[in-house]
């Protein structure tokens, strides 16, 4: 069924290397007939999108690796007015650099570009073609035979991007997601673990002002009815983590010999910090 | 296709911590002359380690792990940036010198025979007016891996050859506070500098730890520069093992922002503050080990005291603290609960103001004290320092290895230089400008790494009797401008200094304030020996000549051996490869494998196996056997704890002293750094704490650390880094700015979006940087990272468009006493900048020719 990529969103720790890898392979080196080389700066055929996550002090930062999806159903493909882009029986979506002429004699300029929702094709403004990731398949044909795997899946140290048969990633794929499902590309990179919002708070005792440990924490989807629960810790700190986005909220916090403390709607619109929550004592 | 014998394979050192040592090398590619990639090296056939707790295996990918910075060091090699051929200012000659236009006039291209004759003229007229003990050789400790070519130490060697010089000691610049601090309360003597000895710790951490503190502790930054991403790996371990994890930081900094469970915002520099109202907290509720403070430790009473109030009136309650520090009061209370109620560790790698702030000796000193409170050394509870494997244990390492690797840790005689102090003149590298401009200076203790407590107490002058004071001043990749102070610049620009010559493959950093300059090689333009020093895993591996030089440069050993010979004692620098073999053969690799060094040039690699779990539990019972309890015997200093009573640390009493003997005898009345540590916020030798008046006008705290997307000073200059988001920011002018991190509330209050160009600023100085405007860091404070180029658009006042923030640090060391380095926890002011008005002010400054992704490069400052 051909080549395909996982990628655990959870594992990546933002060292950037995926993205400067694919530059030291393809900046400056020509890979012809697959690819010629991008430019030094301003393409990113595998790029890491940062998402700053939260508020001080609950911040997370998530990162995703960010690439060309070889789509099996691809709209670049027949976008392209001479033919030049290509899906091979691996899977593999390459542009011919011979054959792309960047639409030159097109005044709106390049058509897949436009085409493709996920934005991972550029222009080479010296070269005048459009370019983007090749799944370095100069590399996985044998061109060199001192490389066997692409250069991100490769200098990972966390095994983050993960590449294969289909066959060898079916029960991972099971469970993970595209982006952007509602385009109907099918995409042949998979998502695990890709950010949802999370709510969280501290959870204190103004009288005593001590953080209280132990609270139950519930949010309730107000339109689906799905409850899910936390309890704080020993720093009164809780984290609601994976709800669905946009969604509104019910919140209540719990403890013995405290007044339940509500929230009648939030909606995560981003994730939340609800700050400093007190606790009333019962009298 | 690429046949494969059209491409090479080389091994290069990735590592940028320097030291004459090198990290486990990367496998590079070179075709038709050319580097086409680097990439890591897969550890074929080698047994890792593993480390059994908690019913699970830990260990680390067959593989090196790149740093990012090594991972795209092709982009050094072939920067625009490189000096490409000897180089002479346009406006120096020994008839005229002009030292007042150094740093500002450019360069011409001159030829190897033109540059060796002026400096040997140069050489020989100063030994003859002055004797070359006039000349300061500036070596610095950092940059690329090498056994022979590196420059660590080479320069001070050529001078000793020469017959004199003055030695700028490096400072232990990353670990000051427990240097000139904890030193004084638990030793640990040698290269560790203060920082506790790490022998097999994590068979303790990952067994029995329950909490992990990271204090001044950034795994996913500099760590990897050393030994790549180790630091990463470890984290992960410590999620698999069910350790929780808890920053206490200004920022949330990289590691923070993907391990940890917790982050506790701290004030720059206060967490002196923050352990003294633990340890109330712990002497109320009598929640501390009382025995170990009696049989292990002396001077708890007056601590005890301090603490309480009894000493000056002020209990250092949580409400004490929370007013300087920032934490909420609760928070200090949970914590302190917590680290009773769970095995607690704390974790530190080169962490800012805990290290390089004021005073920072007194919290490094009471972090220690609080260990000791909860009795150090008990399962799970230690200080995990450093995050790589490779020389941070006194008799074993800290993830099983077997000890002859260990020790067996070659490195080149003159990386001596970098860590002691060797010429009989000398001047620690935080006294340079002032024993320029204003000789003479005195201090105590010369601050040399590897220097014993006691050096501490011993005073010294420059210069000497008869000497004429600093004439000429020699460079070797010499970053002062870039990661100390401005002061530097006046220094360097007297009249009293009438030759500088500078040695490094790139004009950036002090280069510029140099009258020649001599291109240096990277190490892909020579041979070399690797022997990894700071490393995950320990390598040994003949490094070939990737590509031809760059230019016409040369590596620093081949400068050295031209500049020897001129002066006739060519013979004293043997031929490059006599000095690799030597080194080899007293390598594990020779001795206990058998390997020749034509066998092994023709290996290229070798990676010793590790020692099974069972191996490695007999190997330190096998040091109890024949030693007792000591290091290695026990993970950590749980051998320590286990001591009936606790002698055996290098202190006087052989205790942990929380007064210090030392500093009792020698420092009684030193109110910076008195014989109890104290909380001192500010004093006669610094003024940057938000309690103190001048706190009106610059009401901002600056935290400047450990860059992340360079090694220090090193790799500022790479593109495909200076892309991602969090390493420039490119301003409405094109020109690509450091950030400074703001938070959203300070940054509303003064007008300032993401994106602004702005000035940091104090009474010193002026530095402008792109605002990256984050819930990051806590509010009141603002966080630059150090190490970035110097673009001065002017010197008088001080306006710096590179973004090097040291430029606007106190020019006055730690504290009275001591030689320490101060370049975090300071005051200053963030505001927006009007840059057009700038650019008409200083519009020669602005107009000079600048690289588009790069900034500063050869052509802004080579002429022709």
């Amino acid at each position: 069924m051909g080549k395909v990529l996982v990628i655990d969103v959870a594992k990546c720790n933002g060292c950037y290397c995926c993205q400067i890898a694919c530059k030291d392979e393809h900046v400056d080196n020509d890979w012809s007939p697959y690819a010629k080389p991008q430019p030094d700066t301003g393409q990113f055929w595998l790029k890491i999108n940062e998402l700053e996550r939260g508020s001080t002090p609950k911040v997370k930062v998530t990162y995703i690796p960010y690439l060309c999806m070889h789509c099996d159903n691809p709209p670049c493909i027949p976008a392209c007015p001479v033919r030049a882009i290509t899906k091979r029986a691996d899977g593999i979506v390459l542009i011919d650099p011979d054959k792309c002429d960047g639409c030159r004699s097109l005044e709106s300029g390049p058509l897949c570009i436009k085409a493709c929702p996920y934005n991972v094709i550029y222009f080479n403004d010296q070269l005048k073609i459009a370019q983007k990731c090749t799944l370095c398949a100069h590399i996985l044909d044998g061109v060199d035979p001192l490389v066997k795997i692409p250069r991100c899946v490769e200098v990972c140290p966390h095994n983050v991007i993960m590449f294969g048969e289909y066959s060898e990633l079916k029960d991972l794929i099971e469970k993970a997601e595209v982006l952007k499902p509602e385009a109907n590309t099918q995409p042949r990179v998979y998502y695990l673990n890709l950010p949802k919002p999370f709510i969280a708070g501290e959870v204190y005792d103004p009288e005593l002002d001590e953080l209280i440990e132990g609270a139950k924490v519930t949010a309730t989807d107000l339109a689906t009815g799905k409850t899910y629960y936390a309890e704080t810790d020993e720093f009164g700190d809780f984290w609601i983590q994976n709800l669905e986005k946009d969604h509104t909220y019910k919140l209540t916090v719990e403890k013995d010999g405290y007044i339940t403390w509500t929230l009648d709607e939030i909606k995560t619109e981003k994730d939340i910090n609800l700050g400093e929550i007190p606790l009333l004592r019962k009298r | 296709m690429v046949k494969s014998e059209d491409v090479r394979v080389c091994y290069v050192s990735h590592g940028l911590g320097g030291i004459a040592g090198s990290a486990e090398p990367l496998e590079v590619h070179v075709k038709n002359g050319k580097i086409l990639r680097i990439k890591p090296l897969h550890f074929e056939g080698v047994r890792l380690y593993e480390i059994k707790a908690r019913g699970k295996r830990f260990t680390q990918p067959a593989k090196t792990l790149p740093y990012w910075v090594s991972l795209a060091y092709k982009k050094r090699v072939y920067s625009p940036n490189r000096v490409k051929y000897p180089l002479k200012r346009i406006d120096w000659s020994p008839e005229n010198r002009n030292p007042q236009n150094r740093g500002k006039s450019g360069f011409v291209r001159i030829s190897w025979e033109e540059a060796l004759d002026i400096i040997e003229k140069e050489l020989r007229r100063i030994k003859e007016t002055y004797g070359l003990w006039s000349v300061l050789v500036q070596d610095d400790g950092h940059g690329q891996g090498g056994a022979v070519h590196t420059p660590h130490g080479i320069h001070h060697e050529l001078f000793r050859q020469l017959g004199g010089w003055t030695q700028q000691v490096r400072n232990p610049d990353s670990w000051e506070g427990y240097y000139w601090g904890a030193k004084h309360v638990w030793g640990m003597e040698g290269p560790h500098a203060g920082l506790p000895h790490q022998d097999a710790i994590f068979d303790d951490i990952l067994e029995n730890t329950e909490l992990l503190i990271f204090t001044g502790c950034d795994p996913e930054s500099t760590v990897a520069g050393f030994a790549g991403q180790i630091g990463s790996i470890m984290c992960r371990w410590f999620k698999e093992a069910g350790i929780k994890i808890v920053a206490i930081s200004p920022d949330c900094n990289f590691a923070n922002a993907v391990h940890a469970d917790k982050w506790i915002p701290i004030r720059p520099n206060t967490d002196g503050a923050l352990y003294l109202a633990i340890a109330y907290l712990w002497i109320k509720a009598g929640t501390y080990d009382k025995n170990f403070l009696q049989t292990h430790c002396v001077g708890f009473e007056e601590f005890r005291k301090y603490v309480t109030g009894e000493e000056d009136g002020v209990p250092k309650t949580p409400e004490w603290a929370e007013r300087i520090t920032g934490i909420p009061t609760r928070v200090i209370k949970a914590l302190a609960k917590t680290w009773v109620k769970k095995r607690t560790s704390l974790a530190l790698f080169f962490g800012g103001p805990k290290i390089r702030g004021p005073y920072a000796h007194e919290t490094a000193r009471l972090e220690v004290i609080c260990l000791a409170m909860q009795g150090l050394g008990k399962p799970g509870r230690q200080l995990l320092r450093g995050f790589y494997p490779a020389a941070t244990g006194k008799n074993l390492a800290p993830i099983p290895q077997y000890p002859e690797t260990t020790r067996s840790f070659v490195s080149s005689p003159m990386a001596r230089y970098t860590v002691e102090a060797l010429s009989p003149v000398i001047v620690p590298k935080v006294l340079v400008a002032d024993a320029i401009l204003k000789p003479p200076v005195t201090w105590y203790g010369t601050g040399a790494i590897a220097a014993r407590r006691e050096d501490q107490f011993k005073k010294y002058t420059f210069p000497p009797e008869g000497h004429p004071g600093i004439r000429m001043i020699w460079n070797a990749n010499c970053c002062y401008i870039t990661c100390w102070n401005s002061k530097i610049v006046e220094a360097y620009r007297s009249p009293k200094i009438e030759f500088i010559v500078a040695v490094t493959p790139w004009l950036e950093n002090d280069a510029m304030f140099a009258d020649i300059i001599l291109p240096a090689q990277t190490i892909f333009e020579h041979e070399d020996l690797i022997q990894t020093t700071r490393a995950a895993i320990s390598a040994t591996a003949y490094q070939e000549r990737c590509i031809e030089p760059i230019g016409e440069s040369k590596s620093d050993y081949e400068i050295c051996r031209l500049v020897a010979q001129r002066m006739g004692i060519g013979d004293a620098f043997p031929p490059p490869e006599e000095l690799m073999k030597r080194l080899y053969e007293s390598t594990y690799v020779a001795t206990k494998y058998g390997i020749s060094w034509e066998e092994f040039k023709k290996r290229k690699i070798f990676i010793p196996d590790h020692p099974t779990w069972e191996e490695w539990k007999q190997i330190q019972k096998n040091i109890e056997a024949k030693y007792g309890l000591t290091w290695g015997s026990r993970p950590g200093l749980t051998w320590f704890y286990e001591l009936p009573e606790g002698k055996g640390l290098e202190t006087p009493t052989g205790k942990l002293e929380i007064v210090s003997t030392g500093l009792a005898t020698h420092f009684p009345n030193d109110d910076e750094r008195p014989p109890l540590p104290h909380y001192i916020p500010y004093g006669e030798t610094h003024q940057e704490s938000l309690l103190h008046p001048r706190a009106k006008k610059y009401p901002l705290l600056l935290m400047s650390n450990h860059p992340k997307w360079r090694f220090h000073a090193q790799g500022d200059d790479i593109t495909w880094i200076r892309e991602i988001p969090t390493c420039k920011i490119r301003g409405p002018d094109g020109y690509l700015y450091e950030p400074v991190w703001i938070h959203p509330v300070d940054a509303e209050k003064r007008g300032i979006k993401n994106g602004d160009i702005v000035k940091v600023y104090n009474e010193r100085g002026t530095v402008l940087c792109g605002a990256y405007v984050t819930e990051r860091i806590m509010p009141g404070t603002v966080h630059v990272h150090h190490g970035s180029r110097a673009d001065l658009i002017s010197l008088d006042p001080l306006i710096d468009r590179g973004g090097a923030i040291d430029l606007i640090v106190p020019p006055k060391p730690m504290s009275r006493n001591t030689v320490g380095q101060v370049c975090s926890g300071i005051l200053v002011e963030v505001e927006k900048v009007d840059i057009d008005g700038l650019m008409k002010k200083y519009p020669k400054a602005f107009k000079r020719p600048m690289h588009p992704n790069l900034g500063p490069y050869h052509e802004t400052w080579v002429m022709g």
